[in-house]
């Protein structure tokens, strides 16, 4: 059986092709805001699905409400892509997108929308152009969260792992800290590892 | 060979055709239609000249094709976060929230070459009608636990001031208020208690009758303040000197009764009670001054010297007396 865990040099791999979807996001995303915008290199891990809450509550730190966006992508590659952001960043984004001081929940949702529609789409673009597949998007959601209510909420079924990449966006001064956790089953697990194998 | 066109306009989601200045290229029949508008007609005009669209949603509009033709890929807009795009008439006939159709829209690249993107419009009226529903029934739903709950803290602070309330009512009705020791309704509580439960089992129980032998002399020359500091004095000794299981009370005045229980004989009850004037002989300190007490005790013996309160209560009273006339300060066994 092999491991669901990449090994250092398909890490590697990976982070390259995510760098440069996160540069032509960020391209994107410094235009949307008339600004200059800059993606970190990403930090990339892999978890099992069990492990996926505690890893938001982790990744979340002090905050106890944070907005959660879902995305499924169908097709010969096929999986989901969440975005989790912290009540700050997704008011500092909106704001930022919008220029102004305050925003309401349906800005602030349509913002973290549309900043997460062009990171996924850069991202799973790239996975699809690299492993020749097809994929469609469905519509995503978006919705508002608490960390102690998260037992509440319908678990995601269907996947066995998680690419857990860490999102942080600098725009003027402000840092927007967001995750991104696609999840995968096995087999599209290894179709990604093997095609990343190829590569090297 | 298919139609598609055809097929195009037979399906329920508005597709058009526009490009990155906001041209109209192609409308399919849900479109024109949903707009009072004649779909050829459209084609050539620009969007802008269809619908007053805000700023805001035409700078959004212009990301998102932006983003749609640079990423190759699908951009999106949701009922949930945005309401609508394109001001469009809500065709639901029934009473509506919505003066518009809310929309879910997805826009493609069509043609990257020429800025081109289709447009993909769903309407979400019906199901945003009924989320907001369901949110107004949450809503109402949390309201209500909310009262409710306020209701429930409410009624527990009530309790809770009754159950205070009933606690100091009792202790009004079986304690002393001077030395908190038992008052005379909590003794003959506890003696009839005693009297039943011994009666049963064969045990035997002490009457203690204690009378402070110069307490009046205190009082008349100190003041009744020394002399009832005196009695919370007393009262304490008392306590400190017997068991947790016997009552202590004051009986009236200066007159204090302990209970005693389970003694195996009369003895018992002299050892006690000559602890308790070795106890209460020691002087007492009130205002820098050294005031000696001392006390008379008189002793009945459950069952031998009575078989009610009233006659254990007397018979300890008359060896009191005894005492008393023996000159103070020490302690007598009622004998029939």
């Amino acid at each position: 059986m092999t491991s669901p865990y990449f090994n250092p040099q398909q890490e590697d791999i990976l982070k390259e092709l995510i760098n440069v979807s996160f540069g032509l996001s960020a391209s994107l995303i410094g235009d949307m805001l008339d600004n200059h915008a800059k993606l970190h290199i990403p930090n990339i891990s892999n978890i099992d699905i069990h492990n996926l809450d505690d890893k938001i509550i982790e990744v979340l730190e002090e905050d106890s409400e944070f907005y959660l966006t879902k995305q499924r992508f169908l097709g010969s590659f096929n999986g989901e892509v969440l975005f989790v952001f912290n009540r700050y960043s997704a008011h500092a984004f909106c704001n930022l997108l919008l220029k102004q001081e305050t925003s309401d929940e349906g800005d602030i949702k349509s913002s973290i929308l549309e900043l997460t529609n062009i990171i996924t789409s850069a991202c799973i673009g790239k996975f699809c152009e690299i492993i020749h597949g097809e994929t469609i998007f469905k519509v995503p959601s978006i919705e508002k969260r608490e960390i102690a209510e998260m037992d509440k909420y319908d678990k995601i079924e269907g996947y066995d792992n998680v690419i857990v990449i860490k999102t942080a966006l600098d725009i003027e001064k402000e840092n927007i800290l967001g995750h991104m956790f696609i999840l995968l089953n096995n087999e599209m697990l290894n179709h990604l590892k093997n095609t990343i194998d190829k590569l090297s | 060979m298919i139609n598609c066109e055809k097929i195009i306009d037979s399906i329920n989601v508005g597709i058009l055709t526009i490009d990155a200045d906001l041209k109209i290229y192609y409308v399919n029949k849900w479109f024109a239609v949903h707009n009072d508008m004649d779909a050829e007609q459209t084609i050539g005009k620009n969007l802008l000249d269809l619908f007053a669209l805000t700023p805001e949603s035409l700078k959004s509009l212009k990301r998102h094709i932006k983003a749609a033709l640079t990423l190759s890929g699908p951009s999106f807009f949701t009922a949930d976060a945005n309401h609508y795009l394109f001001p469009m008439k809500n065709s639901i006939t029934t009473k509506s929230i919505f003066e518009f159709m809310q929309q879910d829209v997805t826009i493609m690249p069509y043609n990257i070459e020429h800025k081109q993107v289709t447009v993909l419009i769903y309407d979400q009226t019906s199901l945003m009608e009924e989320k907001a529903k369901c949110n107004k029934e949450s809503e109402a739903l949390a309201n209500t636990i909310k009262i409710a709950n306020a209701t429930i803290r409410k009624l527990e602070t009530a309790k809770n001031k009754l159950l205070k309330q009933k606690e100091i009512i009792y202790k009004q009705a079986h304690y002393d208020h001077l030395t908190t020791l038992a008052n005379r309704t909590l003794l003959t509580q506890r003696l009839q208690l005693l009297i039943e439960s011994n009666q049963s089992s064969g045990k035997k129980f002490g009457v203690l009758f204690l009378d402070l032998d110069n307490f009046k002399e205190i009082n008349d020359t100190q003041g009744h303040d020394v002399g009832d500091m005196i009695l919370i004095h007393v009262a304490k000794t008392l306590l400190l000197a017997t068991r947790k299981s016997d009552t202590v009370a004051r009986f009236g005045g200066d007159e204090f009764i302990i209970l005693v229980d389970d003694i195996e004989d009369e003895k018992s009850l002299q050892r006690i009670a000559s602890k308790l004037i070795d106890a209460l002989s020691q002087p007492i300190r009130v205002r820098n001054l050294d005031l000696h007490v001392t006390t008379s005790i008189g002793i009945s013996l459950f069952p031998n010297h009575g078989a009610d309160f009233n006659q254990l209560i007397k018979n300890a009273d008359l060896a009191l007396y005894s005492a008393k006339a023996e000159g103070r300060n020490t302690y007598k066994i009622h004998h029939s």
